[in-house]
């Protein structure tokens, strides 16, 4: 990480086009090819819960709302409803939304119609951890469209949180990680950072040093994930603002 | 269920990792503030450009990072870019050193994608021109701006794109936010802080600017302590079209919602300087109770230990409606100063002190001066005050004496002659030391540290108005008896002589006397006199002339204290009242604010200054003492009074 002159054009130039993840699958959408599939299906993979959570609410029993979850999913994954106009296209969270629900509306009938009992199993999805989930959740009600947004914004959080996780495990940090993730969500006194420092070994400053260090990378992790479900990169705060307001 | 320490919200057992969404959410938007040079100057190697790519755990690219300090050295020949300081919604920050004059500056540029823009190289001159504008020592200066080309940060063969940029006066110190989350900042710096930034926000509004981001990130102090504001209007700037103005369309706004005004969340287009005074409402909470004000939040008083005279300029400020703050940033200014230094006369309705509080603070001016004599009448004003003192305490005294001078008189026609008899009513008297008493106590008995609100002054005149008016209308029908003092009191000297009879017994008392005694004026012997006759007019003027020396007397101190200076330097025990900011019941402090001190500061600035360096205007602080004595000293003054008129009366009845 020097300062070559040479070596900071580079990092300027490394940023050509901002492609996301989502914008890689919508520009496929047509002609849906491996790389898009792949997106779309990690997109899923990540963000499949608050739909189960929904689709839970809909649905009376247990079973069949997994059922049901699996056939969305493979309805997606394989019918190409992406390249059908969708009045929300450019966050993958709304969109996902409207999907489930033109299909919980539309579909489903007709896939229960043709297929009886043994769904593809496209995506491996842990239902059992999913429902433990659900227990976890205090009582709600709020409607079930607001539930989802909820959840999506902790799975987001998840997902980020996991993400710092891996990072500092990766960096030899792992301690660093538990201690300071407490100081994350802002002001932290001092006493809070003396205890850390005391935990692992370092003084005070060191661990401001870290926890500032910390944040850093959470904000960064933070918005790059958000930056993935969206079409376009700008509108990153305007997702952020909008996440903010369902946790209202 | 537990609720978050920061922001209340609840916190339920699916929250990710145990801490609070709402505030991870909210920690993602809080850029990296500007002047942090204990924070970069330790990791020299650091780059903050550089870190993102490292760290997507899909990897793909997002958006464009700052360029380095070298990558933008051919931009700016004249400049020598140290390093980037921080970088945030908005832009850059870097600072430099201006080759030719060698001084410190900071850039600040702004992300390109904010000036996407056609119109923004309009407004941006235009902004920057109104803020070349606000020449002001507590406002950070703006020394030069424009905009520099630069290639295509987003890779080869794109169209060239403008940088636009500021060079500003670079703030060695740190911002508010460090300060607060370093735990380093009092109350009476709080204020200070406040003070300044009106100040400054009041000369800004004049010019007709709104800064719309106050926030601690962007109030600076430097090693002096002195407060400068930073990125005025620069919020402005960050409009991607003047159409689009809505809450999520500029990477500002969002990352400052906590601060920002319920109109301006309301991307209502009728903003004007009265948001920045709410943003200041919400700084100000946040510095004296170190949280938020988020929904229904308590006063500062019901969160942290401060004075409660503060809750309301907080919480007047922090309004809804524009209409009901402060309309002004000059008036907070105003009123934070009638709280903390009390060499300010009282001008327009503006508080008045309490009597009663001035006048415990004289008694124990008084009982200080009495004990701690070599101290304490080092100065003229200490004297003074005790000497005033003793006077009201003297005058009061006789106040309460009044009750006892003669203010019936009755004339007596007595075989033509006539005699005047003058002497007491017992009720009367009686009723009117109690309400001498009542007034005393009222006056006297007032704890110190109490809000010296406009409403109260006018209730505790209200009061002594209608204990006066009672006074005047309760009609004093009161049975007569009429005792003949010179013979034994027959029976038939009981109760309720009729009027007729008065004088027919007092002649016939007279007739049966011997020795010849000579009729003559009977001083405080008789105790009940015809009420027809009871010259009324007189015991209202006795009674109206010992409230009004009473009251006068505590005002006129007052007014003799607030005009004289303060004699406030610290170690020297003073005798000024009411600069009681901190916990009631604690000692009495004189409180004395002053901004501009250049002279304690810390020499040449330092690269890395830790904020506990800073020399933050305090307040000086006084010793004294006694407070229990104080109180008994009070106490001990109420019940000599009382005790003697009754005492006296009782005597004479």
């Amino acid at each position: 990480m020097s300062i070559d002159p040479s070596d900071a054009q580079s990092a300027v130039s490394q940023r050509p086009f901002a492609t996301t993840q989502w914008s890689v699958v919508l520009a496929a959408a047509q002609h849906p090819e491996e790389d898009s599939r792949r997106a779309l299906s990690q997109l899923c993979e990540t963000y499949w819960y608050p739909l189960y959570a929904y689709v839970r609410g809909r649905v009376a029993s247990v079973h069949e709302a997994q059922d049901l979850t699996q056939e969305f999913f493979s309805h997606l994954l394989q019918r190409r409803t992406i390249e059908k106009a969708q009045p929300d296209r450019g966050r993958f969270r709304s969109f996902l939304l409207t999907c489930l629900k033109n299909f919980l509306n539309n579909e489903w009938q007709k896939a229960r119609r043709q297929k009886r009992g043994g769904s593809q199993r496209i995506l491996s999805l842990d239902f059992d951890s999913a429902e433990s989930r659900l227990r976890l959740e205090p009582y709600h009600d709020a409607t079930p469209e607001r539930l989802f947004e909820r959840r999506w914004v902790l799975t987001v959080l998840n997902q980020v949180l996991e993400a710092l996780r891996v990072q500092l495990v990766r960096d030899g940090k792992a301690a660093h990680f538990d201690q300071l993730k407490n100081c994350l969500t802002g002001e932290a006194t001092s006493a809070d950072y003396d205890r850390a420092a005391e935990a692992l070994g370092i003084t005070p400053a060191a661990a401001k040093q870290s926890t500032y260090r910390l944040k850093k990378q959470y904000r960064q992790l933070f918005r790059d994930e958000i930056a993935r479900t969206l079409a376009d990169q700008r509108d990153v705060d305007d997702e952020m603002g909008q996440m903010l307001k369902n946790l209202a | 269920m537990t609720a978050c320490p920061r922001c209340g919200a609840e916190l339920t057992p699916d929250a990710p990792q145990g801490l609070c969404p709402r505030c991870l959410v909210q920690a993602s938007f809080d850029s990296d503030s500007v002047g942090e040079p204990t924070a970069i100057a330790e990791q020299p190697a650091e780059q903050p450009a550089a870190q993102p790519a490292a760290y997507s755990p899909v990897g793909r690219e997002i958006g464009t990072e700052p360029p380095t300090p070298a990558a933008l050295a051919t931009h700016f020949p004249h400049l020598e870019i140290q390093q980037l300081l921080g970088y945030g919604g908005m832009g850059a920050v870097y600072k430099a050193r201006q080759t030719k004059l060698d001084r410190p500056v900071a850039l600040k540029i702004i992300r390109p994608e904010s000036a996407e823009d056609p119109a923004f190289a309009e407004r941006f001159n235009r902004e920057a021109r109104m803020l070349a504008r606000l020449n002001h020592p507590q406002i950070v200066a703006i020394h030069d701006f424009g905009e520099v080309t630069i290639e295509d940060p987003r890779g080869a063969g794109g169209r060239p794109s403008k940088l636009y940029y500021f060079l500003m006066e670079y703030v060695d110190g740190a911002d508010l936010r460090k300060l607060m989350n370093d735990g380093h900042l009092r109350a009476e710096q709080a204020l200070a802080v406040i003070s300044q930034i009106c100040e400054a926000l009041q000369f800004a509004h004049n010019e007709g600017i709104v800064h719309r981001d106050i926030k601690p990130e962007n109030i600076l102090l430097d090693s002096y302590g002195r407060v400068k504001i930073a990125d005025f209007g620069l919020a402005k700037l960050a409009l991607r079209s003047d159409q689009d103005y809505t809450l999520t369309a500029t990477h500002q706004v969002v990352g400052t919602l906590r601060y920002m005004s319920p109109e301006q969340m309301a991307g209502s287009q009728a903003v004007d300087h009265r948001a920045d005074i709410y943003s200041l409402g919400v700084v100000f909470y946040e510095m004296l109770t170190g949280e938020v004000p988020m929904g229904q939040f308590e006063p500062p008083s019901k969160v942290a230990s401060i004075d409660d005279r503060l809750d309301e300029v907080v919480m007047r400020s922090l309004a809804r409606e524009p209409e009901r703050r402060f309309q002004q940033a000059g008036e907070i200014k105003s009123s934070l100063d009638l709280l903390s230094t009390p060499s300010h006369s009282t001008p327009r309705g503006e508080p008045h002190p309490g009597v009663s509080t001035v006048m415990e603070n004289q008694l124990a001016g008084v009982w200080r001066w009495m004990t701690e004599r070599p101290a304490a009448s080092n100065t003229h004003s200490s004297a003074l005050a005790a000497m005033l003192t003793l006077v009201t305490f003297l005058l009061s005294l006789a106040g309460c004496l009044l009750v006892l001078m003669p203010w019936v008189s009755v004339t007596i026609p007595d075989f033509g002659k006539s005699y005047v008899v003058l002497g007491s009513e017992r009720w009367a008297g009686i009723v009117a030391a109690w309400l001498f008493l009542c007034l005393s106590l009222f006056v006297v008995a007032i704890p110190r540290g109490h809000r010296l609100a406009l409403k109260w002054n006018v209730v505790k005149t209200g009061l002594a108005a209608l204990a006066l008016l009672f006074a005047f209308q309760f009609p004093y029908s009161v049975e007569m008896s009429f005792v003949n003092l010179r013979n034994t009191p027959s029976a038939s000297a009981a109760h309720s002589a009729t009027p007729g009879n008065t004088f027919d017994r007092i002649q016939r008392n007279r007739n049966t006397t011997s020795a010849g005694r000579r009729p003559d004026t009977y001083m405080g012997m008789l105790t009940s006199i015809d009420h027809r006759l009871i010259h009324t007019h007189w015991f209202y003027i006795v009674l109206g002339l010992g409230t009004a020396t009473l009251v006068s007397c505590g005002l006129g101190i007052r007014i003799a204290l607030n005009a004289k200076p303060d004699t406030g330097a610290a170690g020297q025990p003073t005798t000024s009242p009411t600069s009681n900011l901190w916990p009631p019941g604690g000692r009495p402090s004189t409180s004395q604010l002053k901004p501009h001190d250049p002279t304690s500061g810390m020499g040449s600035p330092v690269h890395g200054v830790h904020p506990g360096d800073m020399k933050i205007p305090t307040a000086a602080t006084s010793k004294s003492s006694g407070d229990g004595h104080y109180l008994l000293f009070t106490l001990v003054f109420f019940f000599l009074i009382f005790g003697f008129t009754v005492l006296v009366l009782l005597v004479v009845g």
